[in-house]
């Protein structure tokens, strides 16, 4: 028999503020986006953004890769796979929060479509 | 965050961030310049057909005798084609980086990896010796490269123009000299090809390579050379790339094997770079 838990427990802190949610959708599974056009797309500034990449960075749940184009430097980010399999679980809590669902913990896998 | 923030999260508050999520994927999505994209590879797919064509000429469905006794390079001639062919995947990255919003298409890479098995398979029989069709090079040659044009232009149609575009301006003084010191590395190559001892001065030209892929994201590395390219750039290591590559095929498998072929071979591989990057300084 499966235990049923609230779907809060899939939540992950690491992903609950607007910013950072919105970083790891626009990223999405296989995109790789540089950091000036991240922070157009999320309308946000610098240093909301730098802040919110250094707790993903610390979660573990994106890559940064620095390089140059046309000799001035550039900084690129991409979803890692743990990042990758947070979101899938995060995404899953909260649609079943959004719809008043519970889900069972057995389906909190990071195999879940998110 | 604190821990029980969690706990207050009510379904409007979810339904928000799923919103928020909803609206930046969109706009992550709409921001890929797929056009963009296609064309690298579309580039890659031709490069990739010109080297694999240029390998089987050279050591397909050969003898063991008649390769390591081509002329007097042997497999080192394989150095010639391998170099102008990561030189341009490293360039190619370049102008990926340009294009700000990346995404990777993975049915491209599915069916690339699945096109080079015909190519690998012939390589090996190559080896062991083993004679087969001639035609069956082509088949090799081609797999790899039409599912990535096929691709790539079908993605390419669907595409609307990406919201923000990046301007393009002349490549700098460093870019510059960087182009025409790879036009004379692509030329010296083509000429030391045709020397006695290729062998050893292939090795050099390899070790070369290795530091030039080594400072791939340094503002010298060969992708941030490839984002400052222009139209007139690329045109230009378009022609060097297949000059060397036919300076190769001459070299390996014609009696044209002399130090006076590769020298007056070499010298039309590194023009057009060089003079790209001087008539860079002019304009």
């Amino acid at each position: 028999m499966t235990e049923r838990r609230h779907p809060r427990h899939g939540l992950d802190d690491a992903l609950l503020t607007p910013l950072r949610f919105s970083l790891m959708a626009a990223l999405g599974p296989e995109a790789e986006i540089d950091f000036a056009t991240l922070r157009q797309l999320l309308e946000t500034d610098d240093s909301a953004l730098s802040k919110a990449i250094a707790t993903l960075r610390a979660a573990g749940y994106v890559g940064v890769r620095k390089g140059y184009v046309a000799n001035r430097p550039r900084t690129w980010l991409r979803a890692t796979l743990s990042g990758r399999a947070a979101m899938r679980v995060h995404v899953s809590a909260l649609q079943a929060i959004a719809g008043g669902l519970t889900t069972s913990a057995a389906s909190e896998s990071p195999r879940q479509d998110g | 965050m604190k821990p029980n923030d969690t706990d207050r999260l009510d379904a409007a508050g979810a339904a928000r961030l799923l919103e928020a999520g909803a609206v930046a994927s969109a706009r992550a999505d709409g921001a890929v310049d797929r056009r963009v994209l296609a064309r690298t590879q579309c580039g890659i797919a031709a490069a990739m057909l010109i080297y694999i064509s240029a390998f089987l000429l050279l050591f397909g469905n050969q003898t063991q005798e008649a390769v390591s006794g081509a002329a007097s390079g042997g497999y080192a001639y394989a150095n010639v084609l391998l170099i102008p062919f990561l030189v341009l995947t490293q360039l190619v990255m370049g102008v990926r980086d340009r294009v700000r919003v990346l995404r990777a298409h993975r049915p491209s890479l599915v069916f690339t990896l699945i096109g080079l098995i015909p190519f690998l398979a012939l390589a090996v029989l190559s080896v062991f010796g083993v004679s087969y069709p001639w035609g069956f090079n082509l088949v090799a040659a081609a797999a790899p490269a039409v599912p990535m044009v096929w691709l790539g232009l079908k993605s390419a149609r669907r595409a609307d123009p990406p919201a923000t575009t990046v301007a393009h301006t002349e490549p700098g003084r460093p870019a510059r000299i960087m182009t025409a010191s790879l036009g004379l590395y692509l030329g010296l190559t083509g000429m030391l090809a045709a020397f006695n001892g290729f062998a050893l001065t292939g090795l050099g030209l390899i070790t070369v390579l290795i530091v030039l892929l080594a400072l791939f994201s340094s503002r010298w590395g060969l992708p941030s050379l490839g984002a400052a390219w222009s139209t007139r750039e690329w045109t230009a290591y378009a022609l060097s790339f297949t000059l060397l590559v036919t300076l190769a095929v001459v070299l390996a498998r014609t009696p044209w094997n002399t130090p006076l072929v590769g020298v007056v071979g070499g010298m039309p591989v590194a023009a057009p770079l060089v003079v790209a990057a001087v008539r860079g300084a002019r304009s």
